[in-house]
């Protein structure tokens, strides 16, 4: 019987097939059309790609077989595209490799031909169900669609007094005394299923005399029971919540088909629950889960065999425990301890060429006396870098573990730091021939903390001076008013590339040279300090004309300007720090 | 020495080339500096020198492993000692210098980290110049 469907139960979501094979193309359509799904068919990749960045498509039917047997190959580029589009694939090839190939891109759900219709139905409905629900487009399915999905989903009290096997008036009970989850509307009170089945669980856990049972629900790991066809029978809490899937399509579903979401089984050589069975011994693996949105997911899978009487394996308990954070905070951690390691080494190179010159008697002798002060001046100026290196990792690390304490006090910022920083960057700014230009306004002190203050003030001269032009001047602006405190400091140099501004604070960001040593944290250091003294600060680049610094945005705003832009113009950066100047001056001066 | 040999130094940080040169030039070479692979391509378009300084890490993290490759399939080159002197064997899981002299993977004659120390430096170039 052919079931029509009314134009209010047309579901609106945008489901697209890409297929070489056109009457596996019809079919789905015509099938899924039934249903209510409104499906359109692709043919050409370019069009298909246009949709997708247009974000035109709520879920993608891709076949292998698409785009002439590489229709997988696609997937990477779909997903750089719009990541969180779901992609169901479609498959004739039944082959574990196919699946496993296929299955690493982070698809959300895997298909062999002949397809099975409820099969799609049920991951094309969780599929838009985890998009609309993820992006904040629930509001794209009409009210009406709302309501008939949750239909189901939505119980009264005597559809719960059914499930529980409790009298109406008990589960009523229970309800009024807030210890079943329930919402009254109107009159009437209504419970989700799956709430209540999870309270039943608990409940029926916390009372009952199985501590094994009870044990398991305590578990952070995942733990679910599979027996010999690899269907699970039973599972822990935290083995949904990992997998963000509901009980009741959990049980009685084949564990492939649930944490990986394939149709085929995985092989044996990379599955501890199959090798469990057959070894029956406690298998352990470290497996590379991808979920829904191709993240990696780094899991640790043991496998224990459950013997029976007769020695005969049963029931395998599989335990899976995540380390996805561990191990990515690991390499992480890693990655920093090597690359904080090279900049170390780079700085250090000039440093230990120089000196160990000056004390080779045979070479020192060499060296005209002009060239030793230079030989001592460079290395100096590495040794400051190096020093400054050292404590922003420190103070970015102190942060990190919330150890970072804020003294302020009242202190005359241009007078009693200002001063002291420009002194300690003579070296710096001598052997690149460069000069601080400074302008005063106000004569107020400020509620700081110096040694941050200071800090502050250090990274973004040494910025200015890395990253400025030799023989230029850098400009600084102090201003003290009742509100608040600015500091203000532009340099002519390479500049902030546009798409940088606002990137620049990050930690570990560098960009131009790798030349200029650094590790990329002393502007990120700079912004902890201004957020410890509730601050703002904002970086500016652009381009110098006629001396006067134009920022980007004047500049291609203005048409006359923007003319010159094949020009060699010379570029400059500016930082605005700004913190509140502090109610309390009274106090004693630092 | 009975001719003065010419070293070709490689490496983006000013400071370190700086540095060398004057190490060099004392130890009686005659040095040439370039600040990148471009400049170095370019300047031994003019002159061969006897031997290559090379740092690893320029323009990208693997800019002097290209550059070393490259100039052992040219002809014009491939003669050259290469000298290899980086900070970058804490990034990378292998012992560079074990792998150095391998003609497919890393071609070059030797591999010294930084930072190096000047004595150190000159004796490797001596034996490597085999003076």
């Amino acid at each position: 019987m052919v079931t029509k469907i009314r134009k209010s139960q047309r579901i609106h979501a945008r489901i697209v097939v890409m297929d070489s094979d056109k009457e596996a193309v019809h079919q789905l359509m015509r099938l899924l059309g039934k249903e209510g799904y409104k499906v359109e068919a692709i043919e050409q990749i370019n069009k298909m790609l246009e949709k997708i960045k247009n974000e035109q498509i709520d879920v993608l039917i891709l076949a292998v077989e698409a785009w002439d047997n590489r229709g997988y190959e696609l997937i990477p580029t779909i997903k750089k595209m719009n990541r969180f589009l779901p992609i169901i694939v479609t498959s004739a090839d039944d082959s574990i490799e196919t699946a496993t190939r296929v299955r690493e891109q982070g698809i959300f759900f895997y298909a062999i031909k002949p397809l099975d219709i409820k099969e799609i139905k049920l991951a094309l409905k969780n599929a838009l169900s985890k998009k609309f629900v993820s992006s904040g487009e629930a509001l794209f399915i009409q009210k009406e669609e709302i309501q008939k999905a949750f239909d189901d989903e939505i119980l009264d009290l005597a559809d719960a007094s059914k499930i529980l096997k409790l009298s109406k008036p008990t589960v009523s009970k229970l309800v009024r005394n807030g210890e079943l989850p329930a919402s009254r509307i109107g009159n009437k009170w209504y419970l989700i299923r799956n709430q209540l089945l999870e309270w039943l669980r608990v409940t029926a856990a916390g009372n009952q005399r199985n501590y094994g049972t009870l044990i398991l629900e305590t578990m952070d790991e995942g733990v679910a029971v599979v027996d010999r066809r690899l269907k699970i029978v039973s599972c822990n809490s935290a083995y949904l919540q990992a997998l963000d899937v509901p009980r009741d399509q959990i049980i009685g579903e084949y564990c492939y088909r649930v944490s990986h979401r394939s149709v085929v089984p995985c092989d044996e050589s990379s599955c501890p629950v199959r090798q469990a069975f057959r070894t029956k011994r406690p298998v352990k693996f470290m497996h590379i889960n991808y979920d829904s949105e191709g993240n990696e997911h780094y899991c640790d899978v043991i496998a224990l065999p459950m013997k029976e009487k007769d020695g005969k394996v049963a029931h395998v308990v599989e335990i899976i425990r995540d380390n996805t954070e561990t191990y990515n905070l690991n390499r992480h951690l890693n990655w920093i301890r090597s690359f904080f390691a090279h900049e170390c080494r780079k700085t250090l190179g000039p440093i230990v060429m120089n000196i160990s010159a000056l004390v080779d008697e045979n070479l020192s002798a060499s060296i005209s006396i002009e060239r030793r002060d230079k030989m001592l001046l460079s290395s100096l100026c590495s040794l400051k870098f190096l020093h400054d290196m050292i404590r922003n990792y420190i103070i970015s690390c102190k942060y990190e573990t919330e150890k970072l304490q804020c003294n302020k006090k009242s202190v005359y910022v241009y007078k009693n730091i200002f001063p002291q920083i420009i002194e300690e960057f003579h070296p710096i700014l001598s052997k690149k021939g460069m000069d601080i230009e400074t302008e005063i306004k106000g004569e107020r002190p400020i509620w700081c903390d110096p040694d941050f203050i200071k800090i502050a003030f250090s990274n973004l001269i040494n910025n200015a001076v890395k990253y400025g032009t030799a023989k230029t001047k850098i400009v600084c602006w102090l201003k003290m008013t009742d509100d608040e405190f600015e500091f203000n400091i532009l340099n002519e140099g390479v500049g902030i590339p546009h798409d940088k501004l606002y990137d620049i604070f990050n930690r570990f960001t560098r960009f131009g040279k790798l030349a200029i040593s650094g590790t990329g944290l002393g502007l990120h250091v700079v912004k902890l300090i201004v957020e410890m003294h509730n601050g703002t600060l904002k970086a500016q680049s652009g381009y110098l004309i006629d001396n006067k610094p134009i920022t980007y945005d004047e500049f291609y705003a203005n048409e006359n300007l923007y003319k010159m832009k094949d020009k060699n113009l010379r570029k400059f950066a500016r930082f605005i720090l700004k913190i509140p100047s502090g109610e309390d001056t009274q106090k004693m001066e630092v | 020495m009975s001719q003065q040999r010419n070293i070709l130094l490689v490496d983006d940080d000013a400071d370190f080339l700086t540095a060398t040169k004057i190490v060099l030039e004392k130890s009686g070479y005659r040095v040439k500096t370039c600040l990148s692979a471009k400049e170095c391509i370019a300047t031994l378009k003019i002159a061969k020198p006897d031997l290559i300084i090379l740092d690893v890490m320029m323009e990208t993290d693997h800019t002097g492993f290209d550059l070393c490759r490259e100039l052992k399939r040219d002809i014009d080159t491939k003669d050259i000692p290469i000298l290899m002197l980086t900070a970058v064997d804490q990034k990378y899981p292998l012992n560079f210098t074990s792998v150095a002299g391998d003609e497919s993977w890393l071609p070059v004659d030797a591999f010294i980290d930084k930072p190096v120390e000047a004595k150190v430096l000159l004796e490797r170039i001596k034996k490597l110049l085999k003076d």
